[in-house]
């Protein structure tokens, strides 16, 4: 194949839309989802005589990815205007940053060899942040698919982005889509945005090339827009990218140009060129006075910031304990690894010691199977649970003392969902689910199943060792309670191996 | 007039001896009078005003008035009130109304203020003469055949035509001195940052001031006492201090150090303009002054640097008046038709071109073509085409060049380091004097239509206004009489002060009027 000759070169352009209560400029509510046009103040519908006045929450907001992607900050940053004209663009301008971006010079980690929640390897890689700068969105432009109407929703004019600008350190739509993924992790541990591609809370624009194995230069780039999730983000660059392959190997050269991937189609196609003419006539925002960031107010984010994914992770499996695998399940989600320390935390508290590795495994092994099977299965986040940390700290103690069989603690687990306010302990007594686990107890009963079925001991006996079921369910049948099926086992082995002694064998 | 100015209005209003309504009314008879011939207001809110008088009078007698109760201000079209046209003097806001309150009014209201109504002006503050608005030109109250100055000639003529006890204007460039000097009355553009801009409708941010027009440095005092001060919607508004501005008004100028700056006075000044500032500049080093000649080097690069920077901005506030929202938009249908028969006219052309066998002709009208505009195009050039004026659109166009790539540097950026050159000039010769005195323009009021059709003309007018903003200075004109030549009309003495000094210059303009 022609691709493999050459080798991608990939930069994105990351907008990330702010979870804030008021406009970047303004007091308006800036909450997704609200009916058309009802977050408009007349600062926001850009009327005649409004000033913007900066929300001090974005540049905060700012700070903290900044600070959380390793950039360095600008003392001295300014505001400035892009000018276009369209209709969602009510001033004809957007309020954004040029030439003094409040971070710059940053960079995310990767982990190129890692599988989907998995990871595989060490092999982290830094993609370079150019730069984070703050703006404002525009309205959104609803055209009606007869081509003739156009409706204006002006909600989303105002509403805080941070646009990110990698540098080229991308090498394959693989390694574009981890690098999103991260981004994503990282926006919604820090609580600045909800990060959902398809919502638009996160948009990402592509600059892509490719050149010839081994060739330092970089070849002609497109970019590469309207892409509305991570998957359409790697299908439009492998479609690109061997669409750049091709055409250099018929020796054609590549133009540069600005290209709409066409999720339907599969296809890139070029946005027409008057669209891609743009002469912005940046100017510095005479209505807004520069950011000056001072060293403490620096410092005060810096503290406030949380413990972000690869420390976490890194914790998990050094301190707490886990394997790197459950580590990297659990920290994906920040409001997944809370609810595992805090489970951990309450299960801590009743175990007093012990193996506290296999207890983390075991309250681990619950979140990765259960929790998150009926997370997936009921589309709930782990805060709209109905078992907390708490009570899911007391099932797995029920387990981990063996009060419970496995088959037993899922069945308490699935009740727990039903009964808020119930223990794991009371479902679990309730419904007959706490294992006998008193030797002296199940002994006799087993003996008494022996005795009863002479034929089927000597079947057993004479190699039938599948026979060992029937007499585990016989026992279980008899017992009044739940003798634990692993003692029932033991035992049954042991008294049965007792008979093979002295019994007649049938050959 | 019974009571010319609002200091005098409110000693009476306190007597007991008039009251807001008779006020109101007295001034509503003389704008039915003469606003006809004079054409200051672009709209009268004659039901507002006195009913808000009455009420002022209701509070009044129970004992409760408000400082500035009775004081009845017009108020220039650009800046808003909720509820009122605020049309910039414009097409393509002519029927539009504003949705709040400027901060300005706001804390006029607050105080007392009654709003009489809008005042004409050129269009989107841009002009010298008023001869730019939508509405047609105002005439100056003292000789109907010239001009009031501009762009805050209705407030001006509205002041000098006793319509009002005082007006607001805006000064971006001299909006509120040059007026005031060729009507006759005073007028304060504030230090930048003193007066919030929020409500008023942007010409060039980084410039713009509002600033009112009386008839006395008292009222002027008065008034700036009210609308100065940091506000929250603007964040170029400066938390600094306000003095109480009346206070200091009767302090004299014994003492004071006045520089007069050798480039206001040189080559281009009016004879007897230079005659007349030489004669009060004697009257203030006898009232025990000292004055000195002081020199500003890169004065001459004032009106150039304004023009870059003035419509560069512009360019950009301006790019919100597209049709789509609010305001004025041209016709759809003959937006559309105009496009079709144009692409008609292109293709039948085209179609000539190649049975001739022209081949350059054929390319080039099928390029024509191919950059056709589209609906959306055509409906945004239409609208602002037809709803800009010409002066407008002038400087939208020399805004937009000047921020365009490849002559962004070569222009704006260089304008911004001539501005700064020229602040630095201003901050050093403040070391030396606590104000500067020079004409407030180079000539007295000229007629109507005289320098319409030459812009360069029309700007060099704005001489020994435009430093002050560009500087960020405060500035204030006051009458010093009337010229020989043309006969009758005023002459105005500007002074400028370092930044947040309104209130020694307001003091100086007292020693003058005395």
């Amino acid at each position: 194949m022609a691709h493999e000759k050459y080798e991608p070169v990939i930069g994105l352009e990351v907008h990330v839309q702010l979870q804030t209560n008021a406009k970047i400029f303004s007091p308006d509510a800036a909450a997704f989802g609200a009916a058309p046009n009802t977050q408009v103040d007349p600062i926001s519908l850009g009327h005649p005589g409004t000033l913007p006045v900066l929300n001090e929450t974005v540049v905060e907001h700012a700070l903290r990815l900044g600070l959380a992607t390793h950039c360095s900050i600008a003392d001295r940053s300014a505001f400035a205007r892009k000018h276009y004209f369209y209709p969602d663009l009510p001033k004809g301008y957007q309020i954004s940053q040029y030439d003094t971006p409040i971070c710059y010079d940053g960079y995310v980690e990767i982990r190129p060899g890692e599988q989907k929640n998995a990871s595989s390897g060490p092999d982290s890689r830094r993609v370079g942040l150019t730069r984070i700068h703050m703006e404002e969105d525009a309205g959104k432009s609803m055209h009606a698919s007869s081509g003739h109407t156009t409706q204006l929703d002006y909600n989303r004019c105002g509403v805080p982005l941070l646009e990110l600008v990698t540098e080229p350190d991308l090498r394959s739509p693989r390694e574009a889509s981890l690098f999103l993924q991260r981004l994503r992790q990282l926006v919604r541990y820090l609580g600045i945005s909800d990060g959902n591609m398809e919502e638009g809370s996160l948009r990402c624009d592509a600059n892509v090339s490719v050149r010839p194995k081994g060739r330092k230069a970089f070849g002609t780039r497109t970019e590469l827009k309207n892409m509305n999730s991570m998957r359409h983000v790697e299908r439009a660059l492998d479609y690109e990218i061997a669409r750049q392959s091709a055409a250099l190997e018929r020796g054609e050269s590549i133009t540069q140009q600005t290209l709409l991937w066409d999720a339907d189609a599969g296809t890139t196609r070029p946005m027409r060129s008057k669209e891609d003419a743009h002469d912005y006539r940046y100017l510095p925002d005479p209505d807004l006075v520069e950011i000056q960031v001072e060293e403490p107010m620096v410092e005060e984010v810096r503290r406030s910031l949380p413990e972000l994914p690869r420390a976490r992770r890194r914790r998990f499996v050094e301190d707490v304990g886990l394997p790197e695998y459950d580590a990297g399940v659990l920290t994906e989600e920040r409001a997944v690894a809370d609810y595992f320390e805090e489970a951990l935390r309450h299960l801590y508290k009743r175990t007093k010691g012990g193996d506290t590795d296999a207890q983390a495994k075991a309250v681990s092994n619950v979140i990765m199977t259960e929790v998150m099977r009926v997370l997936n299965e009921r589309g709930l986040s782990v805060g709209e649970l109905a078992v907390g940390p708490e009570r899911l700290a007391q099932l797995v103690f029920l387990r981990l003392e063996d009060k419970v069989s496995s088959n037993g603690a899922q069945e308490v687990f699935e009740a727990m969902l039903e009964e808020p306010d119930k223990s794991a302990g009371r479902i679990a007594d309730e419904r007959d689910l706490i294992q006998v686990t008193d030797r002296g107890a199940i002994a006799p009963v087993v003996d008494d199943v022996l005795d009863d079925n002479p034929d089927k001991v000597r079947t057993f006996l004479g190699g039938k060792e599948g026979l060992l079921g029937f007499f585990i369910g016989q026992v279980m049948q008899r017992f009044d309670g739940s003798p634990d099926p692993e003692l029932v086992r033991s035992l049954l082995r042991k008294k049965l191996d007792a008979r093979r002694d002295t019994a007649d064998v049938d050959e | 007039m019974e009571y010319p100015t609002f200091a005098d209005a409110r000693r009476a209003l306190d007597a007991g001896e008039t009251s807001c309504e008779a006020l109101v009314s007295s001034f509503l008879k003389r704008i039915d009078a003469r606003n006809d011939e004079i054409n200051a207001f672009t709209s009268v809110d004659q039901d507002g005003a006195l009913n808000h008088a009455r009420y002022l009078d209701s509070q009044r007698e129970r004992g409760n008035p408000r400082p500035l109760a009775g004081l009845v201000l017009a108020v220039k079209d650009n800046i808003c009130i909720r509820g009122y046209p605020v049309s910039c003097g414009s097409k393509m806001l002519a029927d539009f109304s504003s949705l709040y309150d400027a901060t300005v009014i706001d804390r006029l209201r607050d105080a007392g203020a009654i709003f009489i109504g809008k005042t004409n002006c050129d269009e989107f503050a841009m002009g010298s003469s008023n001869e730019t608005s939508h509405f047609g030109p105002v005439h100056n109250p003292h000789a109907p055949e010239y001009v009031p100055g501009g762009s805050s000639g209705g407030s001006a003529a509205a002041v000098a035509a006793g319509m009002c006890h005082a007006a607001l204007g805006s000064d971006t460039g001299g909006s509120v001195r040059q007026p005031a000097a060729f009507c006759g009355t005073v007028g304060l553009k504030p230090t930048y940052g003193r007066v919030s801009r929020s409500g008023l409708v942007a010409f060039a941010s980084s410039l713009d001031a509002i600033g009112p027009l009386t008839r006395s440095p008292e009222d002027a005092a008065i008034i700036l006492n009210i609308i100065a001060g940091e506000d929250e919607r603007d964040s170029t508004s400066a938390p600094v201090n306000v003095p109480d501005y009346p206070t200091a008004l009767g302090d004299g100028v014994e003492g004071l150090r006045l520089g007069l700056p050798t480039e206001y006075f040189a080559e281009g000044l009016d004879d007897d303009i230079r005659r007349m500032v030489t004669e009060q500049v004697d009257r203030l080093e006898d009232a025990g002054a000292t004055v000195k000649e002081v020199s500003l080097p890169h004065t001459e690069y004032g009106v150039a640097t304004y023009y870059l920077i003035a419509t560069a901005e512009a360019s950009s506030n301006l790019a919100r008046y597209d049709g789509i929202r609010y305001g004025y938009r041209a016709d759809l249908q003959e937006t559309k038709q105009a496009l079709q028969e144009r692409r008609e006219e292109l293709k039948a052309e085209l179609a000539t071109a190649r049975t001739q066998g022209e081949e350059a002709r054929v390319d080039t009208l099928e390029a024509q073509l191919d950059d056709e505009q589209s609906t959306l195009d055509a409906l945004y050039t239409r609208t602002r085409t037809e709803g800009f004026g010409d002066e407008v659109k002038r400087r939208i166009m020399l805004g937009t060049y000047a921020l365009s790539a490849g002559y962004h540097d070569k222009y704006y950026e260089k304008a911004q380091r001539v501005r700064t050159l020229i602040r630095h000039d201003f901050e050093q010769t403040f070391e030396e004097v606590d104000a500067l005195v020079t004409p407030t323009t180079p000539t007295p009021p000229f007629q109507i239509g005289e320098k319409a059709d030459d812009p360069l003309e029309m700007y060099l007018n704005d001489i020994y206004t435009v430093t002050a903003n560009l500087a960020g200075l405060p500035g204030l004109t006051v009458p010093i009489g009337t010229h020989p030549d043309p006969p009758n009309l005023p002459v105005g003495l500007q002074l400028l002060g370092s930044h947040f000094d309104e209130a020694l210059l307001l003091r100086v303009g007292e020693t003058i009027m005395e």
